[in-house]
C-alpha cells in the first residue's frame, strides 16, 4: 500500500514538471515521513550512492568527450564517414549513422550524439534534398548507438549495481552496437533507394586515407580505454582520467583546434553535468532502497513468474516492461531503480548479469527516440525544425530495426558474451 | 545582486578545483603503478574530492536548469500563469531541500568521532557535503522564484 503511494507521488510529481531527481527525492521524503522512519536515512543513502570509486569515471569520460568535441573531432569523424559511404545512394544519411558509431566511442550518452552530430548533419541533409523528418529520424535513432558502444554512462551504472566488471560490460556492448549501426544503415539505404535520395561523387582513395588519419586519433581513444581496462593496466576510473589527458594532448597539440583558454570552462561544465547525474543517482539510490525494504523486487519477481515460467515469455515480459518504462522515464534513474528489481527475474531464467545489463540499457534507450518523453527525438526535431509528430512517423522503420536488434541480443547470449569470454 | 555573483563564482571555483584535484590525484595513482613506491591514500582522497565536486556542482546545475524535467504540462499552461506554475514546482524543491539540509546536519553529527580509513580525517567533514549541497540547491530555488517575478516586471515595463 505504502509502496503504491511512493510510486504514485513520484509519477504525479514527475509529470507536474518537478525535475526527475527531485521527484524521486520528494516522493521518498513523503513516504519516510508517513511510515515514520528517521529522516537521517536520506542524506545517508544519498551519500552512499555517490561515494563510489567506480562512478568517479563518469566526470572523466564526460570531460574527455567534451574536450574531443571542442578539439574539432566531430567534424573529422563526419568527414571520414562521409568520404567512405557518401557515394552510396542516401550517402549522407548513412554517414550520419556511421558518425554516430564513431562518436559513440567518445561520448557516453545518446543526447550528446544527437546534439553534436545533428547540428552538422541535419542542415547538411536538408540542403542536399533529404526530407527534414527523415534527417531528424536518422539522427535521433542512430544516436542510441552511443550508450551501447563503450564508453557508456548507463553501462558504468550497471557495473556498479551488479558488481560486474565494467570492462566486460564495455566489451559486451561492442557487437550489439555494431549490429544496431549496420541494421540502421540497411534500413536507411532501402528508404533512400525508394525515395531516390542523392548520392555524392566517389572520393579518391588518397582523400579517404587523409580523412581516416583525421578521425584516427579519436577512434584510438576508444581502443586505449578498452585495452587499458581489459589488459588490467588501469581501473575504469583511471582509464577515464587517462582519456582526459589523451584528449587534452590531441586537442592542444595534434589537432590544435582546442585552445588552452577554453579548458577551465570545459572542466567546470563537465563537472556540473556530472553533478546533475550524480544527484539523480543519489536520490534513485534512496528510492531503490525503499523499494527493497518494501520487498517490491520479490513482489515483481513473483508476479512475472506467476504469469508464466516459460523463459522466452519471461524475457519478453521484462523487455515489454522496460520498453514501456523507457518511453517516459530517464534512463539512469530507471536503471538504478529497476536493475536490482529485475535482475533476480532475469537470473531465474538463466540470464547472465552482463547479458541482462546490455538488454536493459538497449531496451531503455530505445525510449529516448519515442514520444511522450524522448530527449533525442525532441532535440533532433528542434534542430531539423520539424514537428515531433512528423519525426515520429519517419522514425517507425528505424524503431523496427532497433526492436529486432534488441530481440536478437536478448535471445542470442553469444552476441554479448562472446567478446568478454575471450578475455577470461 | 553582487553577493549572488560571489556565490556563483565561489561554487564554480570550488567545483573546478575539486575536479582538477581528482585528475591530478588519479594521474599520480596511475604513475605510481610504474614507480617503486605506492600511495594508499589516493583512492580515498579522490572519492572525497568527488563527493565535494558533486556537492558544489549540483547547486550550479540547479541554476543552469540542467536537472532533467518533463515540461508538457508547463507548455500546456497559458503563458500568463506559467510563472506561477514554475514558482509552485520550485517551492516543492525548496521544501524538499530544506528537509534534507536539516537532516543533513544530523548526518554530519553522525560522523563525529569516526575517522576515515587511510587519511584519518574526521568523517563529519565529509558528511557535511550533502547538507551543504541541499541547502545551496534550496537557495538557488529561492533565487529562481525571485528571478521569475522580477524579470517579469521588467518585461512589463519594457
Amino acid at each position: 500500500m505504502m509502496a503504491l503511494l511512493l510510486f504514485l507521488s513520484f509519477l504525479v510529481l514527475m509529470f507536474l514538471g518537478v525535475p526527475i531527481a527531485f521527484s524521486l527525492g520528494l516522493s521518498s521524503l513523503l513516504y519516510l515521513i508517513i511510515v515514520d522512519v528517521p529522516l537521517t536515512i536520506i542524506p545517508q543513502r544519498m551519500f552512499s550512492g555517490i561515494n563510489s570509486f567506480v562512478l568517479l569515471c563518469i566526470p572523466g569520460f564526460i570531460l574527455a568527450g567534451n574536450l574531443m568535441n571542442a578539439g574539432g573531432i566531430t567534424e573529422r569523424i563526419i568527414k571520414f564517414a562521409n568520404d567512405v559511404v557518401g557515394h552510396i545512394r542516401g550517402g549522407l544519411g548513412l554517414a550520419n549513422i556511421g558518425s554516430s558509431m564513431g562518436f559513440a566511442g567518445i561520448s557516453g550518452t545518446a543526447l550528446a550524439d544527437t546534439a553534436s552530430i545533428g547540428a552538422v548533419m541535419i542542415p547538411a541533409m536538408k540542403k542536399e534534398g533529404y526530407d527534414a523528418p527523415y534527417a531528424a529520424a536518422v539522427t535521433s535513432s542512430s544516436s542510441t548507438i552511443g550508450p551501447i558502444i563503450p564508453p557508456s554512462l548507463p553501462l558504468i551504472i550497471v557495473g556498479t549495481l551488479a558488481s560486474v566488471s565494467i570492462g566486460d560490460l564495455f566489451l559486451a556492448g561492442a557487437i550489439p552496437g555494431l549490429l544496431l549501426g549496420i541494421g540502421l544503415m540497411m534500413m536507411a539505404y532501402a528508404i533512400s533507394v525508394k525515395r531516390g535520395y542523392p548520392k555524392q561523387a566517389r572520393k579518391p582513395v588518397k582523400e579517404i586515407t587523409k580523412s581516416f588519419f583525421g578521425a584516427f586519433w579519436a577512434l584510438l581513444m576508444t581502443v586505449i580505454i578498452l585495452y587499458g581496462i581489459l589488459g588490467g593496466f588501469f581501473t575504469p576510473t583511471e582509464a577515464s582520467i587517462v582519456a582526459v589527458i589523451y584528449a587534452l594532448i590531441i586537442g592542444l597539440f595534434v589537432y590544435k583546434d582546442l585552445k588552452f583558454k577554453q579548458v577551465p570552462k570545459i572542466i567546470l561544465d563537465s563537472m556540473i553535468s556530472t553533478a546533475s547525474i550524480l544527484i539523480l543517482v543519489g536520490f534513485a539510490n534512496l528510492f531503490g532502497y525503499i523499494l527493497v525494504s518494501e520487498q517490491i523486487p520479490i513482489l515483481v519477481a513473483d508476479t512475472i513468474l506467476g504469469i508464466t515460467e516459460n523463459p522466452i515469455l519471461v524475457i519478453l515480459l521484462v523487455i515489454l516492461l522496460l520498453l514501456f518504462v523507457g518511453t517516459f522515464m530517464e534512463t539512469i534513474a530507471a536503471l538504478v531503480i529497476l536493475f536490482p528489481v529485475l535482475l533476480p527475474v532475469a537470473a531465474s531464467v538463466g540470464m547472465d548479469p552482463v547479458h541482462f545489463g546490455i538488454v536493459m540499457v538497449l531496451a531503455l534507450i530505445i525510449g529516448l527516440t519515442t514520444p511522450p518523453v524522448g530527449v533525442c527525438l525532441f532535440v533532433a526535431s528542434s534542430i531539423g525544425k520539424v514537428s515531433i509528430w512528423d519525426t515520429t512517423k519517419a522514425l517507425v522503420p528505424f524503431l523496427f530495426v532497433s526492436l529486432v536488434v534488441l530481440l536478437l541480443v536478448a535471445f542470442i547470449p553469444e552476441i554479448t558474451l562472446f567478446l568478454p569470454s575471450l578475455f577470461d | 545582486m553582487k553577493p549572488l555573483k560571489l556565490l556563483d563564482r565561489t561554487l564554480e571555483v570550488l567545483t573546478a578545483l575539486c575536479f582538477i584535484g581528482i585528475i591530478v590525484v588519479v594521474s599520480m595513482q596511475v604513475a605510481t603503478r610504474f614507480l617503486p613506491f605506492s600511495a594508499v591514500w589516493t583512492e580515498e582522497l579522490t572519492r572525497y574530492l568527488f563527493i565535494f565536486a558533486v556537492s558544489f556542482g549540483a547547486p550550479l546545475a540547479m541554476k543552469r536548469q540542467e536537472f532533467i524535467s518533463i515540461d508538457f504540462i508547463l507548455n500546456a499552461i497559458p503563458a500568463k500563469f506559467r510563472n506561477y506554475y514554475k514558482a509552485f514546482t520550485q517551492l516543492l524543491v525548496i521544501v524538499m531541500s530544506g528537509y534534507i539540509a536539516y537532516y543533513g546536519y544530523y548526518f554530519m553529527l553522525l560522523g563525529q568521532g569516526q575517522r576515515s580509513a587511510t587519511m584519518n580525517i574526521e568523517m563529519s567533514w565529509i558528511h557535511a557535503s550533502i547538507g551543504i549541497s541541499m541547502l545551496l540547491i534550496g537557495v538557488y530555488a529561492v533565487i529562481s522564484i525571485y528571478d521569475l517575478f522580477v524579470s517579469r516586471k521588467r518585461g512589463d515595463q519594457a
